[in-house]
């Protein structure tokens, strides 16, 4: 994957200069830090064998709530608060459908998408939540030795993440649960609940994504969890090899996964690419790491 | 010595004619929020051309980069960070989010660079350079006189159903306040029923529907907009009320817009009048503006930005109005 990048990032240096340029770089990292904060949200729950569409649309929700306590005078700091209990709440609510009623992923996360959708528009009116005070942006856009918050973020994120899966019980027990459920369930891993946390957290993770990315947008809106969105939180766990059979990935390849997305949307806009384009290379990319991935698991 | 100094001289003149023929090139990028109708096609083809005729005028040559983002607001902020990477001497966007814009624009003016927002405004506390976008004021207050003109000339007295747009809409407020006005001052119609959609094709249909009942006086409609012309075709087809011009149970039906399925329906004579929606004037705006910032002139734009009127259309002169996209673009 490293190596992919390194091609990329030769190629783009050539064809496209400003692309290796400072102000790019840190823009691509920004433009990534949204996304991969998803991915590490929607790796640990691919971990276990499942998915979670409701991630972007969960994000949009939370950030409408938090939002308009701001916006109509509320505590910035209290403000943040509320959007990552609320989107926590909605984890949980997916990982207690899924861990312990056994419901299936999938039609569970679809059915979550479409209320928290449906609430974030009605909330909203379908318009967007802006003009918060200067102090809620002082913090989250500030850049400590000219990084950028969001970003520092983000990598503390990955390698807080990467140490609970690696090193703590709850990490083994989340592969084991995701290689195999019912072995688990015999060598005494408690399933049902390593199951519900891997939600809580994919949740928690849309939360503190809906923080940064309203800080970033200096807004929010319920049409910040597109579809589209779900597309590239998938895409940037499968490029970075989180396989989407369960029990195997590592959080900072699907950050890296984050990075790589982003390097191509980046890099096809300064190349003036048409934006179908676009569309065909990211599908293809996804197909090829998929073939890949199934490859893997069939050897 | 004599070489070193013809050889300074020689890449100094080369830089200052680079630096001449640097100043010629104008690289325009534009974010689409989305790119899910023949419209925004329209508008590229008209922009380049326009570009190509109004960028020779002025000594430019124009170049312009597209990007989508797709419905979503992140991917426009990043499209537009890309946008002014990549080297554009002016930005245009048509925002996804009239909040979320306000990022794209201070990040704009962080990098000294000219935001235009084309067709939907900011509504962020951060305001863009200029504003380019249609005259719903206008475009209502032509198709109102000329549906008076149209009635008063058949001596009808109109008792009209109006569909409004949605009202937080400033465009749907200017519309629904230009029909009222006038037709007050007319004398020759009366609205009995102001119907709300928030434009939303169901509400269209129900509220005509209801309003059909309450009303069966009625003989002439009015819409805020048709896009959402299959619904009230319905809801004039339930109450038998969808018949051509010289048909008895004809309804007398001013539009605005005439979007695509509003150019079949005055061909075939259900729509007496109409304001077209003017994809190209406002990308002529467009371009004149874009021109005008990058020049650091004036664009001269009112309180309310730089308006491209519409134009009248009725089934007379349907097919003689040059460039109407809904037409030509079907």
């Amino acid at each position: 994957m490293l190596l992919a990048l390194a091609a990329l990032l030769m190629a783009m240096h050539v064809y496209a200069p400003a692309f290796l340029s400072y102000r790019n770089l840190i823009n691509v990292l920004v433009q990534s830090s949204t996304l991969g904060i998803l991915a590490l949200g929607m790796t640990v729950v691919l971990i276990t064998g499942g998915i979670d569409l409701s991630m972007p649309a969960n994000m949009a929700l939370s950030a409408i709530i938090g939002g308009m306590f701001i916006q109509n005078g509320g505590d910035p700091a209290v403000g943040c608060v509320i959007m990552l209990a609320s989107a926590t709440a909605v984890g949980a609510l997916n990982g207690f459908a899924i861990g312990y009623l056994g419901m299936i992923p999938f039609v569970v996360t679809l059915a979550t998408m479409s209320v928290a959708s449906g609430v974030a528009a009605w909330l909203s009116e379908g318009l967007s939540i802006s003009k918060f005070p200067e102090s809620f942006f002082d913090v989250l856009l500030a850049r400590i030795g000219g990084v950028p918050i969001s970003v520092l973020v983000t990598i503390l994120l990955t390698i807080a993440g990467t140490w609970l899966l690696a090193r703590s019980i709850f990490g083994r027990h989340l592969y084991a649960a995701g290689l195999s459920p019912r072995a688990a369930r015999v060598a005494r891993v408690p399933v049902q609940k390593v199951t519900s946390s891997a939600y809580v957290f994919a949740g928690a993770a849309s939360g503190i994504a809906a923080i940064l990315l309203t800080a970033r947008l200096g807004a929010a809106s319920a049409n910040m969890g597109t579809d589209g969105v779900v597309l590239d939180i998938i895409s940037a766990c499968v490029v970075g090899g989180v396989s989407i059979y369960g029990g195997f990935g590592r959080l900072y390849n699907a950050a890296l996964g984050a990075v790589i997305i982003t390097v191509i949307s980046n890099a096809l806009n300064l190349l003036g690419a048409s934006y179908f384009l676009g569309l065909v290379i990211k599908g293809l990319v996804i197909i090829t790491f998929i073939f890949l991935d199934a490859r893997g698991k069939n050897k | 010595m004599r070489l070193q100094h013809a050889v300074i001289g020689s890449v100094a003149a080369m830089m200052v004619m680079g630096s001449i023929a640097q100043a010629q090139d104008l690289k325009v990028g534009v974010s689409w929020n989305n790119k899910d109708s023949s419209l925004e096609t329209a508008w590229e083809d008209y922009i380049k051309a326009e570009g190509e005729t109004q960028g020779k005028a002025a000594g430019l040559t124009i170049t312009w980069t597209f990007n989508v983002a797709n419905g979503d607001p992140a991917r426009q902020t990043a499209n537009i960070e890309d946008l002014i990477t990549g080297g554009a001497d002016v930005v245009v966007a048509r925002a996804e989010d009239g909040g979320a814009i306000g990022a794209s624009i201070r990040a704009a003016k962080d990098a000294g660079i000219p935001f235009v927002a084309f067709d939907r405004k900011s509504t962020s506390a951060e305001q863009p350079d200029a504003f380019v976008g249609g005259d719903s004021t206008d475009e209502a207050t032509t198709t109102t006189n000329a549906f008076v003109d149209i009635l008063k000339a058949k001596q009808i007295h109109g008792q009209c159903i109006e569909l409004q747009g949605n009202l937080l809409d400033s465009n749907a407020v200017a519309r629904t306040k230009a029909w009222n006005e006038i037709t007050t001052a007319s004398g020759v119609i009366e609205t009995v029923a102001h119907v709300p959609t928030e434009w939303n094709p169901e509400l269209f249909r129900s509220g005509l529907a209801n309003a059909l009942k309450a009303h069966p006086e009625a003989n002439c409609l009015f819409t805020a907009s048709d896009f959402a012309l299959p619904a009230i075709q319905a809801a004039l087809e339930d109450a038998d009320r969808w018949h051509p011009t010289g048909d008895d149970k004809h309804m007398w039906f001013a539009s605005q817009d005439l979007m695509q399925d509003a150019v079949k329906a005055m061909k075939a004579g259900y729509i007496d009048v109409a304001t077209t929606w003017e994809a190209s004037n406002q990308a002529k705006e467009l371009v004149r503006v874009v021109i005008a910032l990058a020049k650091k002139e004036d664009p001269g734009c009112g309180p309310d930005g730089c308006l491209a009127k519409g134009r009248l259309a009725t089934p007379t002169n349907l097919d003689t109005l040059d460039h109407l996209w809904s037409r030509d673009y079907q």
